[in-house]
């Protein structure tokens, strides 16, 4: 069956991408911070706006669940994190699982970052049928953002990003915004400071 | 420093654009696939009148699904099943707007070819073609059970082809194309008893009948003569009176009203013709523009809820498109709106 979707009204990309274009703008001014732990393991709360319109419903969904994050810093700029996050609504399940490169922006006890992550997705539409309980859609993920963390302790960051989420399930492609927060467990460290 | 601030303002502008987005509002649609045994749902945008499948359309229902109605408080939706001689009954999901049977399925009597609900959801009539009658029954608010009134099913003349009930709910007509006749009914608590007098004669290869919403005037789709009857209805006895018989588009299938405006889905020329109606005498006139194209040759046309859009379905493209209204001239523009089904689509009916 096919479907035919014009764009979302309220332009979504863009305005993602207008609000990371800022991020940059304001804290481009930040120098690099000569050290960085080896790994970074994130976990906390997300916070998912779904564009459940493109299956069937009236209205966008607000959904909560986890995400979380394992980045490997390759140098102090340039990592590859593994992200995993799932969403739950009263009809709605969504899981997300992707990997990609990550730029940060260091300072001595923070740092911005942003990435662009690509893999899959998984939707899944808990209603009932005369013939079948609950549907799956499984497609490509893709998605582009970033955050801030700021150091707690030597081991322990607090963090808040967000992405544009891009997803093709159900034969439709969704338009999703996550916004997610939680802490960073550090170990391992790359980089030297400088001499005094 | 001031870029700074100027930035983390637009940030915070940002993200309450991408989080404060509005919604729209929006109706469902439920189209009947006979060849396939089954229900298609959409949901349709209310402005642009965009189509969306709803997760898991379609939905089964019996052999040859070819009739269907909403009920009032868009609840239950109900499908004749014209092979298996039932009536399926669907639960509707209020969040998403997917069907689910209710089993088990009500009997009918033989090949039920037409349904219509009266406007308070109180009972259900269905066609029954080859048994000729009609049956009739109560529906439960709650549950939307269906128990067959005391008397049904109410014998017709052989094979009826349509039927159409007055928005009064007191009067059903009766369209037999074999005879070329129109049969007037009076209901009273569901059931039927012929209105004195003869029925009324149409034209030849009659598929189509219709009351306008004010319960003034009924028309008949004559396809084979590619005429419309139009007749008055005495709102107390339910007598017909012929006015008079109007060219229309080649093989007339289907037949809406909206306001002083009667549009007729013309099978064999692929478009819709729209008239308007002078009031007194029901005579017809085309509007400027008359007849509109539509894509592939529509077999049945539904007005949406809000009157902003007529849908036609048409069984040779396998769509459901969407045609702008002009309700003060009757004038239909093309849209870029339309869905495909997987199926043959025979009948559609919306939620309000």
């Amino acid at each position: 069956m096919t479907i035919e979707r014009v764009a979302v009204p309220c332009k979504r990309g863009a305005s993602f991408i207008f609000l990371v274009f800022s991020v940059v703008m304001a804290f481009s001014s930040f120098s690099v911070g000569q050290v960085a732990p080896r790994w970074e393991f994130f976990g906390g709360y997300s916070y998912l706006r779904f564009d459940s319109p493109t299956l069937g419903y009236p209205d966008w969904s607000n959904l909560s669940g986890f995400n979380g994050e394992v980045t490997f810093n390759i140098t102090t700029r340039f990592a590859v994190t593994a992200d995993g996050s799932g969403h739950y609504g009263n009809q709605l399940t969504v899981y997300n699982y992707m990997i990609g490169p990550q730029y940060d922006l260091r300072r001595d006890k923070s740092k911005f970052f942003f990435h662009g992550l690509f893999g899959k997705a998984q939707n899944t539409v808990n209603i009932s049928t005369s013939i079948k309980d609950g549907f799956v859609g499984v497609g490509r993920a893709f998605a582009a953002g970033g955050g801030y963390d700021r150091d707690l302790t030597p081991r322990f960051t607090f963090r808040v990003q967000a992405d544009y989420l891009n997803t093709n399930t159900f034969r439709a492609t969704q338009n999703d915004i996550r916004v997610s927060t939680g802490v960073v467990f550090h170990i391992g460290q790359i980089g030297r400071r400088p001499k005094l | 420093m001031p870029s700074k601030r100027i930035s983390l303002v637009f940030m915070m502008l940002g993200l309450a654009i991408l989080i404060g987005c509005g919604s729209t509002a929006t109706h469902t649609a439920y189209v009947t696939l006979p060849s396939g045994n089954a229900v298609a749902a959409f949901r349709i945008n209310n402005t642009t009148a965009q189509f969306t499948s709803i997760v898991g359309s379609p939905y089964p229902s019996g052999n040859s699904p070819s009739s269907i109605v909403v009920d009032p408080p868009n609840h239950f939706v109900y499908v004749t099943n014209q092979l298996d001689n039932t009536i399926s009954r669907f639960t509707i999901d209020p969040t998403i707007g997917s069907l689910k049977e209710v089993l088990p399925r009500t009997p009918t009597g033989l090949t039920p070819g037409s349904l219509a609900m009266d406007a308070s959801g109180t009972f259900l009539f269905a066609l029954n073609q080859v048994s000729s009658s009609v049956s009739v029954y109560s529906i439960n608010s709650t549950r939307g059970a269906l128990t067959a009134v005391t008397g049904s099913p109410f014998a017709t003349a052989a094979n009826p082809i349509a039927m159409a009930l007055a928005p009064s709910g007191k009067f059903l007509y009766v369209l037999d194309a074999n005879l070329a006749l129109v049969f007037a009914y009076t209901v009273n608590a569901g059931v039927l008893q012929p209105v004195p007098g003869l029925p009324v004669q149409v034209g030849n290869g009659a598929l189509a009948i219709t009351v306008d919403p004010a319960g003034n005037l009924v028309y008949v789709a004559n396809a084979t003569d590619s005429t419309i009857s139009v007749f008055s209805l005495n709102s107390t006895t339910g007598a017909l009176a012929l006015l008079g018989t109007f060219a229309t588009g080649t093989r007339p299938t289907s037949l809406e009203v909206l306001g002083q405006f009667l549009y007729v889905a013309d099978l064999g020329a692929s478009n819709i013709s729209v008239f308007s109606v002078a009031p007194t005498t029901g005579f017809l006139t085309q509007v400027t523009g008359s007849p509109f194209g539509t894509s592939g040759a529509p077999l049945f046309e539904v007005i949406d809820p809000n009157h902003l859009f007529i849908y036609t379905g048409s069984q040779t493209s396998m769509t459901i498109s969407a045609q702008s209204i002009d309700v003060t001239t009757g004038v239909l523009t093309t849209t870029s709106e339309s869905a495909t089904t997987e199926f043959a689509p025979s009948s559609m009916a919306v939620t309000k």
